[in-house]
């Protein structure tokens, strides 16, 4: 009785359902009578299937009965099947992608030209010009899950290897890489000077371990990242063991950053972070006495390094401790930074503390907005709105102190007010303008006359792509 | 003191050790995962969208399809792949192939495909957090503009030929309106005074700038860019005012090809009914599209999607597909 009831059913709804005019009004009914006898397991999911399709489709324009000019050409061969399209793309570089995600091959590049004018205090600073960075950068995916990135630079006149590695994402978005590439430590270090406000990293950028040959891990959750990493010394460093003052053990570190972005919309951004490294000295002859040091913001100073600790003896190991915030608010925008290094000492040396901070606001006035990326925990590249380009106004100081005790590195505090004109995406003007003001110490580890307190105007050209 | 340094040295030793065995335990995967054995069509689940950046969608669509197929394992399907389309008839020729099993696409280009071919819809997806938007029409305050035929003769700006709800959406409701419709150079070009002219602004966060600065007499966005305030910034939004509507159309559907076998059907609607709920899919979910959820159509969406139907008819007629 039951099952012919259940019959009796099924044969009403597939008969109105099936019908040559179907009552469209009243579609929804029908399809929760569906819904009903399918959960009740009175008809068959092929069944319901069919029903369902039949009862969302429209009459007149079916495949069947009016195929379309597309569904009119002829299939394609067989062997046209299995192929995969590729997307070829360029904006100046070139980008070659399969439709399915299995490879991809993209070769870019950046190219910075910079001058500086100084205005002299104490010691000779000599105007100039340089390449600062021409980098060729290539990366692809191999078989879905592997990535590369191979990054050369010309800028000096030597090639230097940048970011060298191969990444793991068969896991994605826990990465995996291995190769030389940044230590995950300091927002400023991390975000790329393609897109970096300033022309060069603030101060404090002196602790930053920069790139090394490591293995890494990384992750990034809806409003956190995560990464964290193995390091041995940076690929030239390892290079150079004929040097006699490199032979021995390498020195080796563990790095991790913590970032948490509450607020991460479009044009507002509240960011957080946090970073951590130790490191553990090589017992080669330059390696297990370490040095901080840095430029007076300009690279065109060359070696001269008004701060600098010089070679610290005896030292075992020292901790890295970073903290980061960054903020944006329409075309506004701040970013602060705090690092500190401790170093602990053998034979009865006294440890030793050094310490630096910056902070940085910018302005667009053409609207723009910086570009946060929640998955990096950095910032990206500046697309400006209007025909003529992007315009921003910047300031930043920064600080750094290499003294402590016997150690009487200096102490500098550098105010750099920057404009930014962006051209289009790709290719952007800059201009800063520095003061400068050292200490009694800050002399280059006793090279040039301390308290010198120049000023620096410098220009630079980017094309990136 | 020896004893000491020597430890220190172990140490050093013991960590370069481990980083060379790292090293070489990645190399190792990365030389045998590529060579395990290749699964037949049947046993691998296909996801599918159309896509102008294949390298971006792909890692939008590898966690669900890997998700869904995790779970399809005991129906024999061995592992999830992605296979992105670059244009609608493409898309068409690899349903039509059997090439993909599942399509996620917004409800305009979804029933080209059924259209096309005869896929089926499966579930509303709730794209972006939202299971619906529609278009509207803004002007600035006081510029006189009510209707759509105070337009004629005047400049409306739309975001570009791709957009839907900022394009597609609202020439339908133009010519629907029986208003002849003329594109121009620029904003500084004047359209006949029986046409209504209209200029591609590129970016949303334009067209809401040309409106408001009175180079157009109107734009076109979609009702979720205006409550944006990346699109419509706050300092303008109280200026502009929103004069015509569309109706509410789904943001997003999720299709099956109609020869994949019920059961696989009957599971991938069962696993995507399921997600919000799991939270081994809240990953998977954001990378989806930043989707919330899935459902089954309802009575609006049916209509919804009839309506749709008409719009993507009218507009074959005249040459535009969306």
């Amino acid at each position: 009785m039951r099952q012919g009831m259940k019959k009796a059913v099924y044969g009403i709804a597939l008969s109105v359902l099936l019908a040559p005019s179907p009552v469209m009004a009243g579609t929804a009914e029908f399809l929760e009578l569906l819904n009903i006898l399918r959960d009740n397991g009175t008809i068959k999911e092929q069944d319901y299937a069919r029903l369902k399709n039949a009862l969302l489709a429209e009459g007149p324009e079916k495949p069947a009965s009016a195929p379309s000019a597309v569904s009119a050409q002829p299939e394609p061969a067989a062997s046209a099947q299995s192929e995969v399209p590729i997307k070829i793309d360029t904006e100046g570089g070139l980008e070659i992608a399969t439709y399915d995600g299995r490879f991809s091959f993209g070769i870019g590049g950046r190219l910075m030209a910079d001058a500086a004018f100084y205005n002299e205090d104490r010691n000779v600073l000599s105007n100039g010009t340089e390449l600062r960075r021409a980098e060729l950068e290539l990366d692809g995916v191999i078989d879905y899950d592997w990535a590369y990135e191979f990054e050369l630079d010309f800028g000096d006149g030597n090639v230097d290897v940048n970011d060298a590695y191969l990444t793991y994402q068969g896991f994605a978005p826990l990465l995996f890489k291995v190769g030389q590439f940044k230590e995950p430590f300091s927002m400023d270090e991390l975000t790329s000077s393609k897109y970096a406000t300033f022309m060069e990293s603030a101060l404090p950028n002196a602790f930053a371990p920069g790139r090394h040959l490591g293995i890494g891990v990384s992750n990034g959750w809806e409003d956190f990242t995560l990464a964290g990493g193995l390091f041995g010394e940076a690929f030239d460093d390892a290079a150079e063991n004929t040097d006699p003052d490199k032979r021995g053990d390498e020195s080796w570190g563990l790095t991790g950053r913590l970032t948490w972005a509450p607020i991460h919309a479009k044009r507002q951004v509240f960011h957080l972070g946090a970073s951590s490294s130790y490191r553990q000295l090589g017992d080669d002859v330059e390696d297990h006495r370490p040095r901080f040091r840095a430029r007076p913001e300009s690279h065109l100073t060359n070696d001269l390094r008004y701060v600098d600790t010089d070679r610290i003896d005896k030292v075992e190991d020292y901790m890295l401790y970073g903290l980061e915030t960054a903020g944006v608010y329409g075309p506004f925008s701040f970013q602060g930074e705090y690092i500190r290094t401790d170093l602990s000492r053998t034979h009865g040396s006294p440890d030793l503390n050094f310490d630096g901070w910056y902070v940085q606001s910018s302005w667009f006035w053409t609207g723009e907005s910086q570009n946060y990326s929640v998955a990096k925990g950095t910032f990206g590249k500046i697309k400006p709105l209007n025909k003529y380009g992007a315009f921003e106004t910047a300031v930043r100081l920064s600080r750094i102190n290499l003294t402590d005790g016997p150690v009487r590195g200096g102490e500098e505090e550098n105010v750099t007010l920057a404009i930014n004109w962006y051209l289009n995406q790709y290719m952007r003007l800059m201009a800063n303008y520095s003061w400068i003001n050292n200490d009694g110490d800050a002399d280059a580890a006793g090279d040039v006359a301390g308290n010198d307190d120049p000023e620096v105007m410098q220009f630079r050209f980017q094309a990136a792509f | 003191m020896e004893e000491a340094v020597e430890k220190s040295i172990k140490i050093r030793s013991g960590m370069l050790r481990l980083i060379a065995f790292g090293v070489f335990a990645l190399a190792m995967a990365g030389w045998v995962l590529p060579v395990a054995a290749e699964p037949a069509r049947h046993e691998v689940l296909v996801i599918a969208k159309v896509s102008m950046d294949p390298k971006k969608h792909y890692r939008y669509l590898k966690p669900m399809v890997d998700y869904a197929a995790e779970r399809m394992k005991d129906l024999g399907i061995k592992e999830g792949r992605v296979l992105m389309a670059k244009d609608n008839a493409q898309m068409i020729q690899f349903i039509r192939q059997g090439r993909v099993d599942w399509v996620t696409e917004p409800p305009f280009s979804a029933v080209l495909f059924e259209e096309a071919t005869g896929i089926e819809f499966l579930l509303d997806k709730w794209k972006k957090g939202v299971p619906v938007y529609h278009s509207v029409f803004l002007t600035r305050k006081g510029s006189g503009i009510r209707s759509m035929k105070d337009l004629v003769g005047k400049v409306v700006a739309f975001e570009d030929p791709g957009s839907t709800s900022s394009y597609f959406v609202p020439s339908y409701m133009l010519l629907k309106a029986g208003h002849k419709m003329v594109e121009l150079g620029s904003v500084r070009e004047r359209p006949p005074a029986d046409a209504i002219g209209y200029v591609f602004a590129g970016q949303e966060i334009n067209v809401a700038m040309w409106t408001y600065k009175g180079l157009v007499a109107a734009g076109a966005l979609s009702n979720l860019d205006m409550e944006d305030d990346d699109d419509v910034p706050v300092s303008i939004r109280g200026d502009l005012e929103i004069f015509h509507s569309s109706s509410n159309f789904l943001r997003s559907v999720e299709m099956v090809r109609p020869d994949l076998p019920a059961a696989l059907k009957k599971r991938l609607r069962e696993i995507l009914l399921a997600s919000d709920k799991d939270p081994a899919a809240a990953e998977v979910l954001r990378a989806y599209e930043k989707t919330v959820k899935f459902e089954e159509f309802d009575k609006e969406d049916i209509e919804s999607l009839k309506e749709v139907r008409q719009i993507v008819h009218f507009m074959k007629k005249r040459g535009m597909t969306p």
